[in-house]
């Protein structure tokens, strides 16, 4: 059991954003260490230690919490979530077993629809609108990892 | 022309002359085709007529003016005599049996001799009256075997100028007449020689034409009536036909179509003395109801055939039609098989393509001839201009198109004299002689076009067309005359700038084809405004949420900067005030793409743009940047097109912004712009040494709002790319990109040839 998120990451293009949540994860008094990918496909590769992550070697750290943007360039937060599923599954995956990533979509809520398919995803945990602040940090938090010491 | 001689020699025979050969007619200058030439109250001179009113107790209704005398009476005398004290007994017995219902004209068996001439006795019977025509016996003999050797010899012939010329022959030897001409009207009703066989020392009227006032409309229908005609001797004087005096002095019309003695027309008669004929006999050619043509037979000298004969050369003639009809038959249901597979061929393929237009342009030779020809073009509703064969120029095709559309033309437009039939003031290059053209959609300015070269053609005439009638006021009465024209002479009118007529069967062929096509693209631009619906609906979100994206941004840095203030930490100050300019120029940008985006929507022009100067001038607008870039461009020398210069100019900049853009970092930017030509497309391409961009992505990008970098990668609003594509639809060109890493990307654009000017 984990007991507080070590490893966060951010998945937003935006940098303004990135700024804002990086700032209200700061000011929540939680000590975690945040990595920023600004597209899914550089998710991916850091989660699977390729691309531009290939020199990490195979000790890598697995995020204990997602932050995901919908709205990206080139691999967007729903395309995203397929590769996630495909690699859980497959073999490679597996090695980080057991992959208990709490992923949090972040979304402008423009889109009814993408809520509705936010709430179907097996690895959703839950839906929040942008920007992410330190109130709804802790409440992520306290709700995931009941177990975490409050600094 | 000479006064008609007086027929008759009673009291009370009516002075007659050939302008009242019709009660109540006058010939004027305008009603020469109205001539009544079926009720003349007059006979050929050559016999007699009795009519006797059979509707009641029969009774004497007219009679011609010397049959009395022949008989031995005065006419006065008969008026009051009953007829079954003076008739003949071979006639009371017509009479007896005539019965109540009409006739055709039959010959009786018995003859009948008058004043030493042996007459044959010809009847019919029509609106109560059973018509006598007394006709002299003559000494041509036609062989009844003749209908057999005509019917056998047709059968044998297999194309319709040996049919023509052979009938003529076969016609001429049985009959024995000087000249006989197969003689064709044609679609004006104006005429032909089509065939003709004559004695030697004639000149030859084949090929010769004639206006359709030498056989007007009311001749035409007596023909279709009748079947024959003759005429033994022009210049034998008519004899007047003397009415019942009981009926008045106003008696009631007469209709002599079936008579074989009827007076000819006296414009008739002096026609034929202007060609120096005597004598003709005229059958008709009549084919599914319609008088095709005529067979006709000239004499110089006068001829007399018999009815029986006349019979033969009736039952001849319709095995000739019967044949015609065969051979043009099997001509043309042959042609029409052939040309109705290709069709249905070319448009299951129209049909089943997903991009017809270009299907069109691939099978555009067949398009042009099934029509037979010699180019073709389609004016679509975006304004994209396929074209193949002899078209007019494109300025020439858009103005012939709203003159098309001005006219309102829903239905195949035809002429084979483009310079009469399409205004003045069009200015075709190259020259067009004719034209069919059909409209593609009700609403739009869509259409299909056939174009023929002109051709020099030489129609012959009998005479000068123009002049087939002089008019002549005479002195004393103010009375018109129309005179025949007296000159045959072969009359040969040149004709330039026409193409040959167009037949029929393009005709029906461009009439389906257009029919065709107008479905497809009715169903093309159905899909075209739902997908338009689907894209504008997926614009506007897309724009709410991209604009709104910098607003939320900046509403986030105002509660930091407020934050801040409220604590009295003043560090972060200068970095959000940067973010917070920045988000603001982004919106600019937005805003500022989005209305050049929403400008394509604009008509599309069709300018001549010389590519080598348009891409000088955004090389131009981007100086700066590429300056600050140290861009290296190339430029190949490229040809002159036709399309929107200003939506040109927009994708071209952007395709070369990008280019300069999208390099790794530390590189220098070095694009070529060039040209490559795949039959029958060439392909404007912009190659750049940048950033590769990976296949999967290749369709994605052209989409709205779509990026492929994060914002601070490479700036941009994603709108670039869309505008570009937006632009290759409008000219009906394709717009893609290859590229493989390391090599960069190349963005191209394909048109069809029949852009390049």
């Amino acid at each position: 059991m984990i007991t507080k998120p070590e490893l966060i990451l951010l998945i937003d293009d935006s940098d303004d954003d990135n700024y804002f949540h990086q700032r209200a994860i700061v000011r929540s008094g939680y000590d975690c260490k945040i990595d920023v990918c600004t597209s899914g496909d550089v998710a991916m590769d850091y989660l699977s230690n390729q691309g531009e992550y290939e020199s990490r070697g195979t000790e890598y750290p697995v995020p204990d919490l997602i932050f995901l943007d919908i709205n990206m360039p080139r691999v967007n937060g729903w395309e995203f979530l397929e590769r996630y599923a495909q690699w859980v599954e497959s073999p490679d995956g597996n090695r980080a077993e057991p992959v208990s990533v709490i992923i949090v979509m972040l979304s402008t809520s423009l889109n009814p629809d993408d809520k509705e398919r936010a709430s179907e995803s097996r690895f959703i945990k839950d839906y929040l609108a942008k920007p992410l602040t330190s109130e709804t940090f802790i409440e992520v938090v306290n709700a995931y990892f009941p177990h975490a010491i409050d600094k | 022309m000479n006064e008609a001689p007086v027929g008759g020699s009673t009291a009370s025979a009516r002075p007659f002359s050939k302008s009242n050969l019709y009660p109540d007619f006058t010939l004027t200058e305008d009603n020469c085709d109205q001539e009544p030439i079926h009720r003349p109250v007059a006979i050929q001179g050559h016999g007699h007529m009795l009519v006797i009113d059979v509707s009641a107790r029969p009774a004497l209704h007219a009679i011609s003016s010397e049959l009395a005398a022949k008989l031995g009476y005065t006419t006065e005398a008969l008026w009051a005599e009953p007829l079954r004290n003076w008739i003949p007994e071979s006639i009371q017995s017509l009479i007896t049996n005539s019965g109540s219902s009409p006739h055709l004209p039959s010959s009786s068996n018995d003859s009948i001799s008058l004043g030493g001439e042996t007459y044959q006795l010809l009847h019919y019977q029509s609106d109560g009256k059973l018509t006598i025509d007394f006709e002299p016996s003559a000494d041509t003999v036609v062989d009844e075997q003749f209908i057999r050797t005509a019917a056998q010899a047709f059968r044998q012939i297999n194309d319709v100028e040996t049919l023509y010329a052979q009938a003529a022959k076969l016609i001429a030897e049985a009959f024995g007449y000087d000249r006989v001409m197969i003689y064709q009207f044609d679609h004006d009703q104006h005429g032909c020689v089509v065939g003709e066989h004559k004695v030697d020392t004639l000149e030859a009227f084949l090929g010769l034409h004639y206006p359709e006032t030498d056989i007007p409309k009311i001749a035409r229908e007596l023909f279709l009536k009748t079947k024959s005609r003759v005429i033994p001797d022009v210049s034998t004087a008519n004899l007047v036909l003397l009415f019942n005096p009981e009926l008045g002095s106003n008696p009631p019309y007469l209709d002599l179509t079936y008579s074989q003695l009827r007076a000819t027309s006296p414009i008739h008669i002096q026609y034929l003395q202007n060609m120096g004929v005597r004598a003709t006999l005229t059958l008709s050619i009549v084919i599914n109801g319609k008088l095709w043509g005529l067979v006709a037979c000239h004499h110089y000298v006068a001829r007399r055939v018999l009815f029986e004969h006349r019979i033969i050369g009736e039952v001849v003639a319709d095995l000739l039609a019967k044949r015609i009809y065969e051979l043009e038959i099997e001509k043309n249901s042959m042609q029409e098989t052939a040309s109705r597979a290709v069709e249905s061929r070319l448009v299951e393929q129209v049909r089943m393509s997903d991009n017809y237009r270009l299907m069109i342009l691939e099978n555009a030779s067949m398009i042009v001839d099934l029509c037979r020809a010699d180019g073709a073009a389609i004016i679509t509703l975006d304004q994209c201009i396929y074209a193949t064969g002899l078209v007019p120029n494109v300025e020439g095709l858009l103005v012939l198109r709203d003159w098309l559309v001005s006219e309102g033309h829903q239905e195949v437009f035809s002429t084979a004299h483009f310079a009469q039939d399409v205004p003045a003031g069009i200015e075709i290059d190259p020259p067009i002689g004719g034209m069919l053209a059909g409209c593609l959609s009700g609403l739009s300015h869509s259409y299909i076009m056939w174009f023929r070269h002109p051709v020099s053609q030489t129609v012959e005439w009998a005479g000068d067309p123009n002049k087939s009638y002089s008019v002549e006021t005479t002195q004393n009465d103010g009375e018109v005359r129309l005179n025949p024209r007296e000159s045959f002479a072969k009359w040969q009118v040149s004709i330039e700038g026409q193409s040959l007529p167009w037949e029929s069967s393009a005709l029906d062929m461009a009439d389906r084809l257009h029919q065709d096509i107008l479905k497809v693209e009715l169903r093309h631009t159905t899909r075209l405004i739902e997908q338009r619906n689907k894209e504008f609906m997926q614009l506007t979100f897309s724009a709410a949420h991209d604009l709104q994206e910098p607003l939320r941004t900046q509403a986030n840095y105002f509660n930091l900067l407020t934050d801040c203030l409220e604590a009295n930490e003043f560090d972060e100050l200068p970095h959000l005030i940067q973010r917070l300019e920045k988000s603001t120029h982004r919106m600019s940008e937005l805003v500022t793409d989005l209305l050049s985006y929403s400008r394509l929507a604009g008509e599309n022009k069709r300018e001549l743009i010389d590519l080598n100067g348009l891409v000088s001038q955004v090389i131009e607008a981007l100086e700066t940047n590429i300056e600050e870039t140290q861009a290296i461009i190339h430029v190949e020398d490229l040809p002159t097109i036709r399309g929107d210069s200003s939506k040109l100019r927009q994708c071209l900049q952007n395709l070369i912004s990008n280019a300069i853009k999208y390099v790794a970092p530390g590189d220098d930017p070095e694009i070529s712009i060039y040209i490559e030509r795949d039959d029958p497309f060439f392909t404007l391409n912009v190659k750049d040494n940048g950033i590769a961009i990976d296949a999967e992505y290749h369709a994605k990008i052209f989409t709205m709002f779509q990026r492929l970098h994060a914002r601070d990668e490479y700036q941009g609003t994603g709108i670039g790319l869309a505008i570009c594509a937006k632009v290759a639809e409008s000219m009906g060109a394709e717009i893609g990109v290859t590229s493989a890493s390391g090599e960069g990307s190349t963005f191209w654009l394909r048109l069809h040839n029949s852009q390049i000017i």
